[in-house]
């Protein structure tokens, strides 16, 4: 490897990396001991990282973290079970078939422009206060983007292999099931990495809004308590269950594109 | 860039090319399938309407009335006014510490590494997670909502732009010093006109995420503007007008997408993939 005219060891790429690494930290590590002497100078307001863990320790023995969490999970998941349903065969209904997408996608679009939030209280007129409504929340949000990312890979697939279908004879449903299919596939999983973090987003703030057992639910005791260090300590919980679902849905991605060789 | 997730209104692969006459021909039986989906759309929305009752679905002569009704007593008008108004502060905000951050961020990489585990955990965080502590630093009102808007909508302007100004490190900037193009001139006539693109960009979606932000802190903050308007109709079981607030909401993120689209599309060309 060449930097600059000089050519540069593997070792020290190698140290460079563990120097990135090593600012990281020190960067996370002066932000949490910030916030620990400025907690400790008014509490109040800012509580404090070991406060935190503390009250983190609260929720998950005393107030059902880990059971509403899963609560929360299950809800994302049948939601977003449906909405793979709806949104692939829209996807492509909308790739295959010109004149459909010539009638609908227009709509479609308009309907990707309004954000989830807005919807949330026709789904409770519509659906009551039980889970379904939240399960009726994350198909709205994520349905049509999905039904968008498997268009956009049914007609890229089309486009790529058109010519050696047609030589081939390939067409009708061996073309649907062994070419655009799996064509398509990469293109959903990248749909899903979005769909998974918009769902999660639509789950909490329904719950929240109706007060349905979840992680939403403990925001909004926080929220009502205006505790400090359960403000906080609600916030970091929903941190790292975010970022586990995004090593999952990053795990998704990666799975559902393996076969491809070249990735675009 | 990946636009097929981001956008689908432009991410769409141009329609297979058709000979001449033959694409003459279906452009003009085009608008027919477009006329005929609408009647068919509100024919069915008007079906539904009978079986589920006016109290789950309004017909739509029903929305449209109280859609006139709306904005005659001036109820909507006033909900978007409040609503725009935070909307606007807290996008102003969010383009000036965005921009600036982002410039500065992607040039200077120490800066950049020793701040990136804090920023990705912020924006990794569930927004809502956030609304207890606006709520306790802030209150619940105005100001708190435009801080709220600004926690929707700073990290795609700030993200976009680093990005951007990091892609143009390589290709422009090497160049220039080489040519001992001094620091000064480099921001005014290379990085900010280079950044551009991306400046719209984020902006175009950090707004889209704006909007989301103004609804959720009309919601769950003082209950006014259009997320107000909104939610108290779901409390009071008025379906036709959650209807009416749905579709202006509709409608201007639509409108702000074809805008900052048609924006991005003059200030770089050659980023937008555009539609046949």
């Amino acid at each position: 490897m060449r930097v600059a005219g000089r050519s540069v060891s593997a070792g020290s790429v190698l140290a460079s990396r563990r120097a990135v690494r090593l600012l990281k930290v020190t960067g996370l590590v002066s932000f949490l001991v910030v916030w620990q002497v400025a907690g400790t100078a008014s509490p109040a307001f800012y509580s404090t990282p070991t406060r935190v863990v503390a009250e983190l320790q609260v929720l998950l023995f005393e107030d059902d973290l880990i059971p509403l969490t899963l609560e929360t999970s299950w809800t994302m998941l049948v939601g977003l079970g449906l909405s793979i349903v709806i949104g692939v065969s829209i996807g492509f209904a909308l790739g295959v078939y010109r004149r459909f997408s010539i009638a609908f996608e227009p709509w479609l679009a308009a309907f990707y422009a309004v954000p989830t939030a807005p919807w949330i209280p026709l789904m409770v007129v519509w659906f009551g206060i039980d889970r379904e409504f939240a399960i009726a929340v994350v198909v709205i949000g994520t349905a049509v983007l999905l039904a968008f990312s498997t268009a956009a890979g049914v007609r890229e697939t089309e486009r790529q292999y058109r010519e050696v279908a047609h030589s081939l004879q390939v067409k009708g449903w061996t073309m649907f099931i062994k070419v655009l299919l799996p064509g398509s596939i990469p293109f959903i999983g990248a749909g899903m990495r979005l769909s998974i973090k918009r769902a999660f987003t639509a789950v909490l703030i329904a719950e929240y809004l109706v007060g349905l057992p979840g992680l939403g639910l403990i925001i909004r005791g926080a929220r009502e308590s205006l505790a400090t260090d359960r403000v906080f300590a609600s916030a970091v919980a929903a941190l790292i269950v975010g970022v586990a679902l995004i090593a999952v849905s990053v795990a998704i991605e990666r799975r559902l594109s393996r076969w491809r060789p070249v990735t675009f | 860039m990946t636009r097929t997730t981001t956008s689908p209104v432009t991410g769409i692969e141009p329609a297979p090319a058709e000979r001449r006459s033959v694409a003459q021909a279906i452009r003009g039986s085009d608008w027919t399938i477009r006329v005929l989906a609408v009647l068919g759309l509100l024919t069915v929305w008007w079906i539904a309407s009978m079986i589920m009752g006016r109290l789950l679905m309004p017909s739509p002569a029903r929305t449209v009335e109280s859609f006139v009704s709306l904005i005659e007593n001036g109820e909507l008008v006033n909900a978007w006014l409040e609503t725009l108004f935070i909307l606007g502060t807290g996008l102003a905000a969010i383009a000036i510490v965005g921009i600036s951050l982002g410039i500065i961020l992607g040039r200077f990489r120490l800066a950049d590494t020793f701040l990136d585990p804090v920023l990705t955990g912020l924006f990794v965080l569930p927004k809502l997670a956030l609304l207890p502590i606006v709520a306790l630093w802030f209150g619940y009102q105005e100001t708190a909502k435009i801080v709220y808007i600004f926690l929707f909508g700073f990290f795609e302007v700030l993200f976009t732009v680093r990005a951007g100004v990091r892609a143009m490190e390589a290709e422009y900037v090497e160049v220039a010093r080489s040519y001992a193009v001094p620091e000064r001139v480099m921001l005014v006539s290379i990085i900010l006109p280079a950044s551009l693109p991306f400046v719209v960009t984020g902006l175009r979606l950090g707004l889209l995420r704006g909007i989301e932000g103004a609804v959720i802190a009309g919601f769950l903050l003082e209950s006014n503007g259009i997320g107000g308007l909104i939610f108290n109709a779901g409390m009071g079981f008025r379906p036709e007008i959650l209807f009416a607030g749905l579709a202006t909401v509709a409608v201007v993120g639509v409108s702000i997408n074809v805008a900052l689209h048609a924006a991005e599309r003059r200030v770089a060309p050659w980023t937008v993939t555009e539609r046949s």
